[in-house]
């Protein structure tokens, strides 16, 4: 790809504020000592569950109770939709509603819902302890180049350093979560474009003419033609 | 009951592959034929009920509960237990039997039997497979060669209508083919570096499968939606419901009748014939007596046997067909369950049409012409290569909008195949009758006794090391192998307890698959198999039954039955 992606014009764009002598907070994340990682001592959700086999189709309501502080819900939101931005007309993951739902999974009563909770409240507390560790402020008042210096260091298994392990494995989870309940909202899976299993008879048909129009359009304005 | 209700020229016990086509072809001959299926009706289209449906419209996903599992304690332990089509498997609890060692046994109750949720790869046996218990003198002689067998493949790959290519492979013969559901290029770019590889020894080519890409009367060519199994309300794949069955119906000449279980065949010591069957209603449970010139058993392998073990048990304890000491034994399936993938590099920008509901086929090479191993027989490959979806890991792409691409983008090419090897006849293989239990409907229920043997575990080396030779050959990279265990009946091919032989010292059936000890009784299904080769099956037995129809037809004429 030619085009600076996304990632990279933000990483970019904190290099030149840095270089520029812009308010950028405290000294380079490289320099700091990045906040502990200290597991949440949570007590077990005892709430009853649905029982085996519920009826997908018509789902009762969740019959335990919401356990997210609004404090939790707002930077789970904000780190969601780092993960998941609006484009367009397409919604963020907040805009699909996927808060709801992350409050709704890690506050139901079973082994791996109770597994991802000690998880994901450890790691917010950790993005709390780390903004105010870096910036002095809480995440969700942090500028979306802050937060993002912070995103950065956790968001990349591959290259993680190993100061940052355990909440790079937070970030994980917190993406996998996110991003299985947003392509499942309506809004997700329109993006998708995802037509279901239809029939097709025959052999491919070809392009579409709107795409072949396309083409030609593009061929043309380069003296070419098919 | 009036007499045209139960006296017919001939009866056919079971509706599945085998039954089908017995039921078409003597309905087309001119018999007056009654067609009994111990299960429901399934009328095709219209009982199709899940066949568009999406996984979020079922209320467990098409998933498996756990009240399905307390259920179906046998059917659980593989992919047939699931939400989507669980009426067409048989209840465990209702049909119990007794596993003297493992073997998974998945029957299909309902008219169409399973050849509505089979796997419709439909390859033919040669001569290699018919000359080979004789060559190595193993169990019994074939009784049929190939050049006996060929136009009866002819003539039931016409009317099923199986799509593949011509490859002129002796071990492999051609068939009257629809044009093959090609390969996509991933196997393509594989299948080419093969044949340099293995100087055209291993070959990969399309699947050969029971589904249309012509149409034909009354069937619209596949769709490619891959959902067979959930009955195809466009008739894409031969099942009775799309074939076999409205052919035998538009001759006038049918009378199909569900829920009619057989218990026993009513034999006449004085004319050594059967002269009709006993049926219990396997809803009220009241019992019919049905006559008939001839019988066809295709009620599946061990059924078929089960009905024999049950007859004329006055005359010979072991049951009709047990004076050779053979009926019930030289179960056979086969073993599976074991091969590797990989990964091909390049093609990113490529991808497939379609589901296609077949993949690749690597015919056996194993002891083949100078091939000479340790083992006798051998092995065929069924596999694919597909690209890898959003479920693989995308770690790397981090956050945004790249994360959201990568999600949307398809990964790698990936290409893998399972071994199908075969199982040689063994006596001690057998099944037999649980005098101690009793199925729902009061009747004692069989016990099974088989495993695979020596020449099958030596055999398992090769298939799983084979394919990662393979693959590496072609240029696959991170080859990975696997074997995941086999149990008997896992393959879903149960063949023999009623093998075909020349002798009716040492086989049950003659070369017409007719019972020696009762010639007016034709046993068609996988029961007749004398030995298992390593090709799927049913297309044999359509055509074995096929011919068997016109031979009985010919010898009722004659006078002889």
């Amino acid at each position: 790809m030619t085009h600076l992606t996304r990632r990279e014009s933000f990483r970019r764009a904190a290099i030149l504020a840095g270089a520029s002598g812009l308010p950028f907070g405290c000294a380079p994340a490289s320099e700091s000592v990045p906040a502990a990682w200290q597991p949440l001592e949570l007590k077990p959700v005892t709430a009853t569950g649905y029982g085996t086999d519920p009826n997908l189709i018509h789902p009762a309501p969740a019959p335990w109770i919401l356990t997210l502080t609004e404090k939790q819900r707002n930077l789970a939101g904000v780190l969601a939709d780092i993960l998941i931005p609006a484009e367009g007309d397409i919604p963020s993951a907040t805009g699909a509603g996927v808060i709801d739902v992350l409050d709704e999974w890690v506050s139901a009563p079973y082994p791996l819902q109770q597994e991802h909770r000690a998880v994901l409240l450890s790691g917010l507390d950790w993005c709390e302890r780390e903004a105010d560790n870096r910036f002095g402020s809480t995440f969700a008042t942090l500028t979306e180049m802050q937060q993002l210096e912070i995103v950065d260091d956790i968001a990349f298994p591959e290259r993680t350093a190993a100061a940052f392990a355990q909440p790079a494995a937070f970030f994980d989870v917190l993406r996998r979560l996110v991003a299985g309940m947003f392509y499942s909202s309506p809004e997700g899976a329109a993006e998708l474009g995802y037509l279901g299993n239809v029939p097709i008879s025959g052999d491919w048909p070809g392009p579409t003419a709107e795409a072949m129009a396309h083409l030609n359009e593009q061929l043309n304005k380069l003296g070419l033609e098919l | 009951m009036s007499k045209t209700e139960i006296e017919f020229d001939a009866i056919v016990v079971g509706s599945g592959i085998s039954g089908g086509w017995a039921a078409k072809e003597l309905t087309e001959r001119g018999l007056k034929v009654l067609l009994l299926e111990r299960g429901q009706n399934v009328e095709h289209i219209k009982d199709y009920t899940n066949a568009t449906k999406a996984p979020w419209e079922y209320p467990h996903r098409g998933g498996r509960t756990y009240a399905m599992e307390e259920a179906y304690p046998v059917l659980k332990r593989d992919y047939p237990l699931n939400e989507k089509n669980l009426d067409w498997w048989a209840s465990d609890q209702d049909s119990p039997y007794t596993e003297i060692k493992r073997f998974d046994w998945y029957r299909g109750y309902q008219v169409g039997g399973r050849s509505l949720t089979w796997g419709r790869q439909s390859y033919r046996l040669g001569d290699l497979d018919f000359e080979a218990n004789a060559r190595e003198g193993i169990a019994v002689d074939w009784p049929v060669r190939y050049a006996e067998l060929a136009p009866w493949y002819d003539h039931v790959e016409r009317f099923a209508g199986i799509s593949g290519s011509r490859e002129n492979l002796p071990q492999l013969p051609d068939g009257e083919f629809q044009p093959a559901m090609p390969l996509n290029c991933g196997e393509e770019l594989v299948a080419d570096k093969l044949k340099a590889a293995f100087d055209g020894v291993r070959r990969m080519i399309p699947g050969r499968v029971a589904n249309l890409t012509q149409p034909l009367p009354g069937r619209s060519p596949c769709q490619f939606r891959n959902a067979c199994w959930l009955g195809c309300p466009f008739g894409g794949y031969f099942s009775t419901q799309s074939s076999t069955l409205p052919a035998a119906m538009a001759t006038g000449n049918l009378v199909l009748r569900p829920f009619a279980i057989v218990t026993e065949l009513n034999y006449d010591a004085d004319k050594r014939r059967v002269v009709g069957v006993r049926v219990q209603d396997a809803v009220t449970n009241n019992t019919t007596e049905y006559q008939s010139k001839i019988v066809f058993l295709c009620a599946s392998t061990l059924n078929s046997t089960w009905l024999l073990m049950r007859s004329a048990t006055d005359i010979w304890p072991g049951g009709l067909g047990s004076s050779s000491g053979e009926l019930g034994h030289n179960l056979m399936d086969h073993h599976f369950r074991l091969g590797a993938r990989g990964r091909i590099d390049g093609l990113e920008d490529k991808y497939y049409y379609g589901r296609r509901p077949t993949g690749f086929y690597i015919p056996r090479y194993r002891n083949v012409g100078d091939d000479k191993r340790e083992y006798l027989r051998g092995f065929g490959y069924q596999g694919g290569a597909s690209r890898e979806d959003w479920t693989r890991s995308v770690r790397e792409l981090g956050v945004g909008g790249d994360f959201k691409d990568s999600l949307s983008q398809p990964g790698a090419w990936t290409i893998g195949a399972t071994a199908f090897g075969e199982m040689l006849p063994d006596h001690k293989n057998h099944i037999s009758i649980d005098e101690s239990r009793t199925d729902k409907w009061g009747q004692p229920v069989l016990a099974i006794d088989c495993e695979i043997g020596e020449n099958e575990h030596l055999m398992r080396k090769d298939m799983m090391n084979d394919m990662a030779e393979t693959l590496e050959a072609a240029g696959v990279k991170d080859v990975f192998t696997y074997d995941v265990g086999y149990a008997p009946g896992q393959g879903i091919h149960e063949m023999g307890t009623a093998r075909m032989g020349r002798d009716p010292k040492s086989s049950v059936l003659n070369k017409w698959n007719q019972v020696w000890d009762a010639p007016n009784v034709f046993v068609t299904d996988g029961s007749c198999m004398t030995s298992a080769a390593n090709q799927n099956p049913s297309l044999t037995y359509m055509a074995l039954t096929a011919r068997a129809a016109d031979h009985a037809v010919a010898e009722l004429n004659r006078r002889n039955l």
